[in-house]
């Protein structure tokens, strides 16, 4: 809790000032980075990123970590698409694509939290599970043919801005809610800085953190319907390089990955910053393996001022 | 505390005048940029498709960009594939991890007035304006199994290795091979269908995997260009060289060492130099606005078939390496 009142975390202004610099500078060189259609397209993937990494902010401030993320994203895509498979009207595809995703994460939720198991191997298998029964129940394929109604998602704007980038920043505003004015939030905080003491001040810490793993999962299904509206299929492996974007957006933003702090804005900061960098790379002609090279830069860079500016120095817990 | 956090923006700012005094301005070349994107970038086959296309993009007066995503996974190819649409390119030719998933990505660029090839790997036919074809799909796939057969036989057990579970050419070709073997070959019995992901070590510890479980194993398909090359070092390992038949596609270079040491009498694939070189020529005639026609002779690939129906551009039949002809190639 104390690291919540703190306003010591100066890591996302860091990460904002080297976004600045950089999207200056990619401004300068390439005449397409400031038009509309590039950041229409960049708002896209970056709010399919930002929800896993919402959820992974709450996994991470409980002092947990979700390797499963990818996997959830992929299971609800393949539910969604056995659901249009069998011509199901668009919500109900929808709401089988969303259910997929919490029971998923349920299922973390209910070994981690009621069982009591080590979060990095819960979900270190069922990553692996849930892949394993997605690539079974796609056979490996793809599934195509899904109505106008889903992939509405993908084609809608509203004043120019994709729908999707409008549904993320409403799901960030709700987390940032609930983390800092429900009791709840309160309790996965103080989960994260100190687990036993937060049992014996009697905080109900297997549901709390059966909460953390499901909403996780929720928002993992929320991102499978929008991925599969976006590539009008769904597949096992959609969801594959979210894990790790997700922390390192949250890393990004200066969460320590311990646990015991969490900021919603410094969240969507770290994910928005990976997604331009990476896209202003690509518009500047610079080789795949170099761009992978230089956003790792940043986040060591990020990291280093942090910890240089005082933000991430303190230990907690 | 202050005096750090001065000379942390002090070195950054620094940092920052240095990128900046080494650069000018891009040029703006939409009308002539032709954009290349490969399923993922940094392996042999898809470098050389990349020199062969530079090559004639370059002589027809085309700006050549290629770059794709360094694993292969439709998501993050789409990914690449959306960045680059803000780039407003002339052409732009994808090899497809997936037909579905690219499929919107690729139908949005052509809304932009864009002109859309797929080469290599095709897309949903609508998605895109024709597709650049190595060879047919059932030619290939029933040579390869030929190709097997012949070493085996016609009898025994065999197992394939395959690039990823989901890659839709790599499953078309699988799909002629089990036919052919099943419609020509009944005495062979297919055991295991594994994926490597295009990747050697991955392929590598499948194959010895594979070796262990099946002890009467007498041939293997790898079915990725990083298949048989992780088969033959798993094969000449255990000490099994020439005891254990290997058919499948990969290239030359990879597969030099192992066809010298005769583990590997035969290897199957095409030129995808020409192919990327053939790519770049289709690139060039979109920009002209002509069409292609059968039977019409491009330079440096020869005659090419053209089947308007399905808008379909084939390069010619699968190229077979052997001790013979090995030292003619290098890709």
């Amino acid at each position: 809790m104390m690291a919540l009142r703190r306003s010591g975390n100066l890591q996302p202004g860091v990460v904002i000032l080297l976004v600045l610099f950089f999207c200056v500078y990619s401004g300068y060189r390439s005449g397409d980075f400031w038009s509309a259609l590039n950041w229409q397209l960049l708002a896209q993937p970056l709010a399919e990123a930002g929800l896993v990494s919402i959820g992974m902010m709450f996994v991470i401030a409980c002092g947990g970590i979700d390797l499963s993320v990818g996997s959830i994203v992929g299971a609800a895509a393949v539910t969604a698409g056995i659901a249009a498979h069998h011509h199901l009207p668009v919500p109900a595809i929808e709401a089988a694509a969303l259910a997929a995703g919490t029971l998923c994460g349920a299922f973390n939720g209910l070994l981690i939290g009621v069982f009591r198991l080590s979060s990095i191997l819960v979900t270190l298998g069922s990553m692996i599970l849930l892949s394993g029964i997605a690539l079974a129940l796609s056979d490996g394929g793809s599934f195509a043919g899904f109505p106008d109604g889903l992939l509405w998602w993908n084609d809608a704007t509203l004043l120019g801005i994709p729908v999707e980038f409008l549904l993320f920043l409403a799901g960030a505003a709700v987390a940032a809610v609930l983390l800092r004015y429900s009791l709840w939030g309160h309790y996965v905080v103080a989960i994260g800085s100190n687990r036993i003491a937060a049992r014996y001040s009697g905080y109900p810490v297997a549901l709390t953190l059966f909460g953390v793993y499901t909403l996780q999962g929720l928002l993992c299904g929320m991102t499978g319907i929008l991925l599969v509206a976006r590539l009008a299929s769904a597949r096992a492996d959609m969801g594959q390089g979210l894990m790790l974007m997700a922390i390192a957006a949250v890393v990004l933003g200066g969460a320590p990955i311990k646990g015991g702090s969490a900021s919603v804005i410094a969240t969507v900061v770290g994910v928005a910053a990976f997604y331009i960098v990476q896209d202003g790379l690509l518009l500047l002609d610079v080789p795949p393996f170099v761009q992978h090279a230089l956003t790792s830069v940043l986040l060591l860079v990020a990291v280093a001022a942090g910890i240089l500016l005082g933000a991430n120095r303190e230990e907690r817990g | 505390m202050s005096s750090h956090r001065a000379r942390a923006l002090a070195s950054l700012a620094f940092a920052a005048l240095l990128i900046a005094a080494g650069c000018s301005r891009l040029p703006r070349n939409s009308k002539t940029l032709f954009v290349m994107v490969p399923k993922l970038v940094g392996i042999p086959y898809f470098n050389s498709a990349r020199d062969g296309a530079s090559e004639e993009a370059g002589r027809l007066g085309l700006h050549f960009f290629y770059t794709g995503p360094t694993a292969a996974d439709a998501s993050l190819q789409v990914d690449v594939i959306a960045g680059l649409l803000a780039r407003h390119p002339a052409v732009l030719a994808v090899s497809c991890d997936d037909a579905n998933a690219l499929a919107p990505v690729l139908r949005r660029a052509r809304r932009y007035g864009i002109s859309v090839l797929t080469w290599d790997a095709d897309a949903q036919p609508d998605a895109r304006d024709w597709f650049v074809s190595q060879v047919e799909d059932e030619t290939l796939g029933r040579h390869v199994m030929d190709v097997l057969a012949e070493q085996l036989g016609g009898r025994g057990q065999y197992a394939i290795i395959t690039g990823s579970l989901t890659a839709s050419n790599l499953n078309a070709w699988l799909f002629w091979m089990k036919k052919q073997q099943q419609e020509k070959y009944p005495e062979m019995q297919l055991v295991a269908v594994v994926p490597g992901n295009d990747d050697q070590q991955q392929s590598f510890v499948q194959a010895q995997s594979l070796l262990q479980a099946y002890p009467n194993l007498r041939g293997f398909i790898g079915n990725s260009s990083a298949a048989p090359p992780a088969i033959a070092r798993a094969i000449e390992q255990a000490g099994l060289s020439g005891q254990i038949a290997i058919a499948g596609l990969s290239t030359p270079n990879l597969m030099r060492h192992y066809i010298e040491s005769k583990t590997v009498k035969t290897i199957t694939l095409w030129d995808p130099g020409k192919l990327g070189r053939l790519t770049a020529a289709v690139g060039a005639m979109m920009l002209r606005h002509e069409t292609p026609r059968d039977g019409m002779d491009v330079s440096g690939v020869g005659r090419i078939r053209v089947l308007p129906e399905t808008r379909k551009i084939v390069m010619g039949s699968p190229l077979d390496f052997t001790l013979e002809n090995i030292g003619q190639y290098w890709f």
